[in-house]
């Protein structure tokens, strides 16, 4: 189990996973989309 | 010192995070400016201060 590889992963999922978060969270404070 | 340089670069990175998904929420948020509008200054200062930081603790590791 290679560690390094599992960080870069999860830190790459955060950052694809940013974009969408912001959307729904705009969507569920009836933001201005 | 490398470890204050590792927890400065951390806190650049988790500030620059949240900036990235709080800034865009404020502005669309209806009242969101206003009402928010001091926690996104702070937010953008401790960043360019970390970032000054950062690149002053660059200087006095190996």
């Amino acid at each position: 189990m290679n560690l390094e590889i599992i960080a870069q992963l999860t830190v790459l999922a955060l950052i694809i996973a940013s974009g969408p978060l912001v959307i729904a969270l705009l969507a569920a404070r009836k933001g201005n989309l | 010192m490398t470890i204050a340089f590792q927890l400065a670069v951390f806190a650049l990175i988790a500030t620059s995070f949240l900036l990235v998904i709080g800034v865009p929420v404020v502005l669309a948020s209806p009242d969101g400016w206003s009402s928010s509008k001091n926690a996104v200054f702070s937010g953008a200062s401790l960043w360019i201060g970390l970032v000054f930081l950062v690149g002053i603790l660059n200087s006095f590791i190996s």
